[in-house]
């Protein structure tokens, strides 16, 4: 076993240098020079570009700003960012943690409401239940974020009450940490409701479709006539070999969710980092990007380093090799 | 008294196609401490019929008739009374080739469940217990803490039966419990059969299409052929005499040993369509011996002796010469 | 049901339970104190720095244009400036020297006393070259200060001194910048401090900035100008990234206003609401098409043609193009300066739409139709372009398809590209490869300035994206922006603007309205009247206007002192006191959240559509009807 983490931790490690490298390059291909963007001003002079250029290291050859960034990176210096003119770390990491706020109880809550739905969609295969549960995954799966968004919001403005932007109220004072949570919590219902019922129909779909196959499998004919309920049968027989093939996804699925937040936070104006970075790439704002990027693409890889773990925890099959 | 008296089973499934008549008017009994073999080829509905005695069958079955159990008709049971009875007083064991055990948990957790399903135990005596009993089925120690795909295809029968037979059943199905098993292993999961017969007086239906590992091991014989028994009798009455044209022709179609260099005869044409079953006698287009009569015959089982029964008009009436067409 | 899950229910059901509990009791959307709080959505390009040097963000600007203090400001006719921090001054007659006189009782937030040492830095630091206002400071050669009140500066004779420069600098606090941009021309300094926290002097003070999402400012009690202290505790742009859920918020009460500018559809929505009032106002932006005629370009040399830009020019249909596109929101274009502008030129109007015209132009210049229904030059360049404009604006790539489709009524083809702006700013410069570019100028409504556009040396900077290539525009641009008094200034500018006319680098299009809206009910103060709108980044009047409805001072104070002395500065326009926007009359101290008692139609419309197509999905999925095993 140890081995075993060993082995997928190295795999991690040599991923993550790779993603370092193309992140690297891909920003480097895009067309527009970020001063001549940044700085449309008809007063500027020819030398206000090249100091400019000097000053964010544009001018040096690309392997000397590449060798830049990674011992940069590694001593947790991202850089300045263009747009800002502030450390990377600073414009980042308030917007991440807010991000995460945001994602992780909704991608948890979907989670839970969608596999629960897709293990009762699956037994129930072929019944109305199953077929109600089925298409309405199919149709929040297909719904557009902001389309769902806006709705909501608009329901929201006649009910009353609910904030329908932002993190916070702003010009409330709080006298206490639980006022505080209260308020953040209030904001934090619209947002995350849309976020969960877009992510939760795709997971419904794949459990659904897991738990059908498990029951073709002869050992749940073989458990049944052991003489338990239908329910123990789906709990402590299907559902935990449904779950195998299902793991993997979700725990993948997670590390992309970060940037697929990117609507939901448009629409209900929170400030994550998927917004960020869709302003950023806007901006040719390199430094911010590289940031944004690299910390999703930790993310997705410590995910699917948890996903390996855990399936191979829950799996007794797989070889410890 | 016997321990299972089936009354005109009907098994119906509903399909696109049309109305499956997997079993179509059966009746059997099964004795105390008695192994009744269950013989047939595939299509025939023994293994239909196994599942129903266990109420395993998938949702678009339709069951008719009565299953006397003990004095008790089973289908007439709740869902939740018959789940009291399956499991612990009729259990099965499956056909050898097939993934009987649940692949994420361990064997001696799955042979501990019917106890605590049913026996009330506590999860380590439960534990504690099914050790005991995969032991007496001869899968050591070690061996009981493995997940099945670490184990052999016989050790996963062992396993099967330990776990069928955790409960003290009285009525033990196994459905080809050796197929896909090397000769060896099938001998010896045999004789653990017989053992367990033995000492607890466990009654078995032990359905296969091998007549001649059903000949080794049971006391009595049934064939069964297009969703009907077609005979039933002593193994020897059986096996030595049997009077159905189609026991016939099974027995003859047994490759042997002995008759090394020679094919053995098979029978020619196809089992009869299960949705449109042909009226009259089913093995009527396959039989060597079909007349006339056999075409309003509607499979009654005719007495030979007071064990043996045969559904074909060659015995029932008066005695008729055996002229082949 | 296992014994063992259901605790683990009860522990979900409670967590739940709480959660929802702590919500409940938390804060109202807005507290109970907040009549003195104001806030202010803004839904444009995302807030960068405080740093009033280095920000290129109008949201900066029009936030830090009550904190700090200026020499001298912009009034509402721009007439062009009235007193800030210098009460007093006086213009040398040969133009090229300027007196000021500063108040003595204005103070920075921490205590110190603002005096002239602080608006010497100020304008060094606005020197540096990374300061974007240093061509504005450029012109000035010394500035001295003969005691602490007093502030002397000599500078290449214009008349334009007063709005161009002494109006744009802000002063900040020398002793707390000296810490951070110790020497006012090194650039990295200047670009790595981002002001924040930020001393100031202005009637507002910023006290809390959060990343991303709002600015929180409060007001000075000890601002100098008594009579411009604002009328309001707290004032808080709140950064929104879309502007539907922005105007949603402001239906739902929970912001008071709308800021930069609203769409036209956005409009219809909000005539629902008896206390939101929109407001609509000349803008600072306006479109064009610019045509590539650099010399050293790569674009369609057919371009080149005086008369294939005229018979363009004439292929639009410049009312109707803004009918559609901007709803009526936007006036057709003529001269280079917008309709708000000082030194707009009513006599330069649209060009005419007219499509015979057009033909005739290009038939009689020798542009015979070619066999595909496009027209060829007599050295058998086909006139096919590619007019590229940015997708951020989709209205505006909608424009380019249907002037594409009136070009090619007259042989013209025209293929749209929409692109994002960085990349088509990387196809103009530095190689001017493009034909055509749709894009869009702001400028700010006092100066004249914009015409540098079109001076040669543009072509470098990224600016000019025409190529222009004359050297009688640049020199009449030299004269005007040298000249001593404002009539040659009218004079040149408009003689500018007749030469771009004539030359057409660019095809004008249509001047954009700004839309505002606000609520009318809860607040009075705001001050609408002016080029820009009440929220625009020249109006620093509004937020110091600002008030309760129900609060019983409601005489607007901001008369100004029409300062001065001196000064062979003619004005064109008259009046040197603004008015103040009449407050509409509120009879009841109102709550800001209301509701529309109308459920809108889309809301309906959208909750119809979701059940429909769920209903469809289950019965098509219930026809299967495949065998069940």
């Amino acid at each position: 076993m140890g081995r075993y983490i060993a082995k997928r931790a190295l795999t991690s490690i040599i991923t993550f240098f790779a993603v370092l490298v193309l992140t690297f390059i891909l920003f480097r291909l895009l067309p527009g020079n970020p001063v001549l963007l940044l700085f449309r001003n008809p007063q500027l002079t020819q030398q206000q570009i090249a100091q400019l250029s000097a000053q964010f290291g544009l001018n040096r050859p690309l392997y000397e700003q590449f060798i830049l960034f990674i011992v940069n990176v590694f001593r947790g210096n991202l850089g300045l960012s263009f747009y800002y003119r502030a450390p990377v770390t600073q414009v980042l990491f308030p917007a991440l943690l807010n991000s995460i706020i945001l994602i992780l109880p909704s991608t948890i809550l979907a989670i839970l409401i969608g596999v629960g739905l897709g293990v009762i969609s699956g037994w129930k295969r072929n019944t109305l239940t199953d077929m109600a549960v089925l298409s309405s995954s199919l149709v929040l799966y297909a719904i557009p974020t902001f389309w769902l968004g806006i709705l909501l919001i608009m329901l929201a403005v006649r009910i009353g009450g609910i904030p329908v932007s932002g993190m916070l109220s702003i010009g409330v004072s709080f006298t206490s940490p639980t006022q505080y949570l209260g308020n953040l919590l209030r904001h934090l219902l619209l947002p995350m409701i849309t976020l969960t019922l877009v992510t939760l129909g795709q997971f419904s779909i794949i459990m659904r479709t897991s738990v059908i196959n498990e029951l073709t499998e002869d050992y749940v004919v073989a458990a049944y006539a052991k003489g338990m309920s239908e329910s123990r049968l789906i709990r402590k027989h299907v559902v935990p070999n449904a779950l195998l093939p299902t793991v993997s996804i979700i725990a993948i699925s997670i590390g992309t969710v970060v940037a697929g937040a990117v609507l939901t936070e448009t629409v209900f104006s929170w400030p994550g980092v998927g917004t960020l970075i869709y302003d950023s790439i806007a901006r040719r704002d390199y430094p911010v990007l590289q940031g944004a990027f690299l910390i999703v693409a930790l993310s997705v890889i410590i995910s699917n380093f948890i996903a390996d773990l855990v399936y191979a925890y829950l799996d007794p099959r797989v070889k410890y090799s | 008294m016997s321990l299972l008296d089936i009354e005109n089973l009907k098994v119906y499934f509903a399909t696109r196609a049309g109305i499956v008549r997997a079993v179509d008017g059966v009746d059997l009994n099964v004795g105390i401490g008695e192994v009744l073999g269950l013989a047939g080829e595939s299509g025939s509905g023994k293994t239909t019929l196994g599942y129903a005695l266990m109420r395993v069958l998938p949702r678009n079955a339709k069951l008719d008739g009565r299953i006397i159990f003990e004095g008790r008709d089973l289908l007439s049971f709740s869902a939740t009374e018959f789940n009291r009875v399956r499991g612990r007083e009729i259990a099965m064991v499956f056909q050898g080739s097939m993934n009987s055990l649940n692949p994420v948990v361990r064997v001696e957790d799955q042979v501990a469940e019917p106890l605590i399903l049913h026996g009330g135990l506590s999860e380590d005596e439960a534990k504690k217990r099914a050790r005991e009993l995969l032991a007496e089925v001869g899968v050591s120690e070690d061996k009981a803490k493995s997940y099945p795909h670490e184990l052999s295809g016989g050790l996963k029968q062992r396993v099967a039966i330990a776990m069928a037979i955790s409960t003290r059943p009285k009525l033990l199905i196994a459905d080809e419990p050796t197929t896909a098993l090397d000769v060896v292993t099938q001998a010896q999961i045999l004789r653990l059969i017989s053992e367990l017969r033995d000492r607890f007086g466990l009654s078995v239906i032990m359905i296969s299409h091998d007549l001649s590992l059903l000949s080794e091991v049971c006391d009595r014989l049934a064939i069964m052929y297009a969703g009907k028994i077609v005979e039933v009798g002593s193994k020897v009455e059986v096996v030595n005499t049997p009077e159905h044209p189609y026991t016939q022709a099974l027995l003859a179609s047994i490759p042997s040993v002995e008759r090394v260099g020679v094919d053995s005869p098979s029978i020619p044409g196809e089992p009869p369509d299960p949705i449109n079953p042909p009226s009259g006698c089913r093995f009527m287009p396959r039989c060597a011996y079909a007349r006339s009569e056999c075409k309003e015959f509607n499979g009654y089982l005719y007495e030979l002796s007071s064990t043996h029964r045969a559904a074909c008009v060659l015995v029932g009436g008066k005695p008729i010469e055996r002229v082949p067409r | 049901m296992d014994e063992k899950n259901t605790p683990y229910i009860y522990i979900a059901v409670f967590a739940v339970a709480f959660l929802v509990a702590l919500a409940a009791y938390s804060p109202t959307v807005r507290s109970q104190t907040s009549s003195s709080t104001f806030i202010i959505g803004y839904g444009g390009t995302p807030f960068d720095t405080f740093n009033p040097f280095t920000t290129y963000t109008v949201v900066s600007t029009m936030s830090t244009l009550d904190v700090y203090d200026y020499l001298v400001r912009y009034n509402s006719t721009f007439s062009p400036v009235v007193p800030d921090l210098a009460y007093k001054w006086e213009v040398f007659p040969n133009n090229s020297a300027a007196e000021f006189w500063l108040v003595r009782n204005a103070t920075w937030s921490d205590g110190v006393p603002v005096t002239a040492q602080d608006v010497i830095y100020s304008f060094e630091v606005a020197n540096n070259s990374a300061s974007r206002l240093q061509p504005q400071v450029s012109i000035i050669t010394s500035i001295q200060a003969p005691n602490n009140y007093t502030v002397i500066f000599h500078y290449h004779p214009t008349v334009l001194f007063m709005a161009y420069t002494a109006a744009a600098v802000p002063i900040v606090p020398e002793h707390v910048w000296i810490k951070y941009v110790p020497n006012p021309s090194n650039s990295t300094a200047l670009t790595d401090y981002q002001d924040y926290p930020l001393v100031s002097s202005g009637p507002f003070e910023v006290t809390n900035y959060v990343q991303g999402q709002y600015i929180e400012l409060t007001a000075n009690p000890n601002y100098f100008y008594v009579s411009m202290r604002p009328h309001i505790q707290h004032i808080i742009v709140q950064f929104f990234k879309d502007t539907n859920s922005m105007v949603e918020a402001l239906e739902a009460g929970q912001i008071d206003a709308v800021a930069p500018t609203i769409l036209p559809s956005q409009v219809k929505t909000l005539e629902g609401y008896p206390n939101i009032r929109v407001v609509v106002e000349p803008g600072e932006e306006f479109w064009y098409i610019a045509v590539n005629v650099y010399p050293y370009g790569h674009g369609n040399p057919t371009l080149k043609d005086i008369h294939v830009r005229q018979a363009l020019a004439h292929a639009i249909n410049y009312t109707e193009l803004a009918q559609v596109v901007w709803q009526g929101y936007a006036t057709p274009a003529g001269g280079l300066l917008p309709v708000g502008n000082k030194f707009y030129d009513p006599n330069l109007t649209p060009y005419q739409f007219n499509l015979t015209l057009a033909n005739q132009i290009l038939n009689d210049a020798g542009y015979k139709m070619g066999p595909n229904g496009v027209r060829v030059s007599p050295s058998g360049i086909p006139l096919s372009y590619t007019l590229y404009v940015i997708n951020e604006a989709p209205e505006e790539v909608e424009a380019a398809n249907i002037i594409a489709g009136w070009w090619s009524e007259i042989g013209v083809k025209a293929t749209v590209d929409a692109v994002d702006a960085g990349t088509l700013a990387s196809i103009i410069w530095p190689n001017f490869t493009q034909d055509f570019d749709l894009w869009d100028w702001f400028t700010s409504p006092a100066l004249p300035t914009l015409l540098d556009v079109f001076l040669s040396n543009q072509t470098e900077t990224g600016t000019s994206d025409s190529g222009y290539n004359n050297s009688a525009y640049d020199a009449l641009y030299g004269q005007m922006i040298t000249a001593t008094n404002y009539t040659t200034v009218y004079k040149d500018a408009y003689e500018l603007q007749q030469m771009l006319y004539q030359d057409l680098p660019y095809i004008m299009l249509y001047y954009v309205k700004s839309i505002e809206a606000y609520n009318s009910q809860a607040f009075t103060g705001y001050f609408d009247n002016m080029t820009g709108g009440p929220f625009s980044d020249v109006n620093w009047y509004t937020f110091i206007d600002l008030q309760p409805a129900s609060s019983p001072q409601s005489s607007s104070t901001t008369v100004q002192q029409s300062s001065s002395t001196s000064s062979v500065s003619t004005q064109s326009s008259s009046s040197s006191s603004p008015q103040a926007s009449s407050s509409s009359t509120s009879s009841a101290p109102s709550p800001s959240t209301t509701s529309s008692g109308a459920i809108s139609t889309p809301l309906i419309a959208g909750v119809v559509v979701l059940v429909v197509i769920v209903v469809l999905v289950v019965v098509a999925l219930s026809l299967r009807r495949r065998p069940t095993t």
